[in-house]
């Protein structure tokens, strides 16, 4: 109990303090479980519109295989990406591995499925007749597309807060393709195991809180933009 | 007058079936059309083609003569010249204000182009008070009216109506009914009913199209089809007695059957009679056609399982396919 005080304590005089090797590590993880996350809804949205709206031979099999990769083990990603970024390996030339953009690519894989499998449940969720009747007032596709994400909006924001959960919290696919490097590609899940492992279990507590501080920011302005507006009259 | 809309050799085909099949179909401009028929009839199908939501299986949409192109595009900029109200329509999860402006946004009529447009469409449907409530706290009947006033503000040239009252109670359709009879007595627009309720029919157009298992079965003038049913489905749809007389079918319309001799005599096997206070109605068989008979209180009921005479008033010969 003494170590856990100990830890949250030291964890606000780090962030207090403004450790400059905490922020590094905290802005590193923002910043690469962000743009993970983002090119997640780049590919997923979309991705998760079409399986959503439209019937296609081999629509099932899609959705399944999008689902069944919700739950993707990060350390298999992690395991996967380094054997394919190997320098032996067929994505060797782009030279990526144990660099901050191996990181994105592994997160992003953990995170598309997630975003695209709850975005075609959310417009699937939809009044089917919604669609036509947009139609029948004019709407072009695009029209209609913003307007069926607009009334999604919810759970598809609720997608990105789990894309945004999935990668900043996984451990196993950073540690494996980023390689944890000091100013490089440390972030606070890595930066968390190492200290465990080193026996600072303060730091390590200090870097969970931050984790935690973190995960709980992200998602309250999501929430908060989510909420905006849904209140009953 | 002028063929505004209609349809040549139209089919369309699902899951291996035909669900409709019309040879010929023509919507003047101006005109309440009433589509009739039982459910399942293949109504809502004919609307959705003809409002170019839908593609036919076969078959040519013609708007002012010529036919509907099936470019994306081109269709889009047809079809903003239609507005459509589904059955149960749904609407958007915001305000009714935002929905009623809705179909004016994709046009790019916003602001205050839209504004006194919106105000005017959600005043003649009696729900001005309402234009800052979400929809979510709407009854059945006020969202009906949001949906109604979301496609009248469009001013279209086709307004197209799918069951309109069919998610109501009785007190909000009626008052509904009575509201939208006067706006569309006023509204210069063709409008494109659909509805499987006679009366709702009767009430709110002037020209009927009846449509039974995916074929047209009559069309034209309502005062014509409701007095000279050309045949047997029509005939029943609104109320009429289909029964045999030397080998041929006469149509009696509701309430043409009466006690006594008359200008058609029919013999009467009664099963039940139900006294509902105000009036009795006598429920029989004439050959093997249930018939329903209404009699004022003061005459004396009939035995049940007995035979009696009755005769109609007025009766129009059908034929008998």
């Amino acid at each position: 109990m003494d170590l856990i005080l100990r830890g949250v304590r030291h964890a606000f005089e780090l962030l207090l303090r403004g450790d400059p090797q905490v922020m590094e590590i905290m802005w590193l993880s923002l910043r690469v479980s962000g743009l993970a996350t983002a090119l997640s809804l780049v590919v997923g949205v979309p991705l998760g519109v079409l399986l959503g709206l439209r019937r296609f031979p081999g629509r099932t099999l899609v959705l399944t295989v999008i689902n069944s990769g919700m739950g993707l083990p990060p350390v298999v990603v992690g395991l996967v990406a380094s054997i394919l970024l190997w320098r032996t390996g067929p994505l060797g030339f782009l030279d990526l591995l144990y660099t901050p953009s191996a990181i994105v690519l592994a997160q992003f894989v953990l995170a598309a499925p997630v975003v695209a499998g709850l975005t075609a449940a959310a417009i699937q969720q939809l009044d089917p007749r919604l669609q036509v009747q947009l139609a029948g007032l004019g709407a072009s596709r695009l029209q209609t597309l913003r307007a069926l994400l607009h009334e999604a909006r919810l759970p598809l924001l609720a997608a990105v807060i789990a894309g945004f959960g999935a990668v900043i919290s996984e451990v196993g696919a950073s540690m494996m393709v980023g390689g944890n490097i000091l100013h490089y590609t440390r972030v606070l899940t890595t930066a968390t195991v190492l200290e465990t492992e080193k026996g600072n279990f303060d730091v390590a507590i200090a870097l969970s809180v931050v984790l935690l501080a973190v995960t709980f920011c992200v998602t309250m302005v999501i929430t908060a933009a989510q909420q905006h507006g849904t209140e009953r009259r | 007058m002028i063929g505004l809309l209609g349809v040549r050799d139209l089919s369309v085909v699902r899951g291996g079936s035909r669900v409709l099949s019309v040879p010929r179909l023509d919507l003047h401009e101006g005109a309440h059309v009433a589509v009739v028929g039982p459910n399942g009839a293949g109504k809502s199908t004919l609307l959705r083609v003809l409002a170019l939501l839908e593609r036919p299986t076969a078959g040519t949409v013609l708007l002012r003569g010529a036919p509907v192109p099936a470019r994306v595009r081109q269709a889009l900029a047809l079809r903003r010249r239609f507005a459509v109200v589904l059955q149960h329509t749904p609407l958007c999860d915001t305000t009714v204000y935002r929905n009623v402006a809705l179909g004016l946004r994709f046009r790019g009529i916003t602001g205050r182009d839209a504004d006194p447009r919106i105000r005017l469409w959600l005043h003649r449907f009696g729900i001005g008070h309402l234009a800052d409530r979400h929809v979510r706290s709407l009854s059945g009947g006020e969202a009906q009216r949001t949906g109604l006033a979301r496609a009248f503000v469009l001013d279209p040239e086709v307004l197209f109506l799918d069951e309109p009252f069919a998610a109501l109670d009785a007190p909000s359709r009626d008052a509904l009914l009575n509201d939208l009879e006067l706006i569309l007595r006023e509204a210069r627009t063709t409008v494109v009913t659909i509805t499987h309720d006679p009366e709702e029919a009767a009430r709110l157009a002037d020209a009927l199209v009846v449509i039974v298992g995916g074929t047209v079965r009559a069309a034209g003038p309502k005062d014509e089809v409701l007095q000279h049913p050309p045949n047997r489905e029509t005939a029943e749809l609104f109320g009429f007695t289909v029964l045999p007389v030397n080998g041929h079918s006469v149509a009696v319309p509701p309430g043409a059957l009466g006690l006594g001799d008359g200008v058609l005599p029919f013999m009467l096997s009664v099963d039940r009679v139900l006294d509902f206070g105000y009036e009795r109605r006598i429920l029989g068989r004439v050959g093997d056609v249930p018939v329903e008979v209404r009699l004022p209180t003061e005459c004396p009921p009939p035995a049940v399982a007995s035979r009696i005479r009755i005769s109609a008033t007025r009766a129009v010969p059908i034929s008998s396919d």
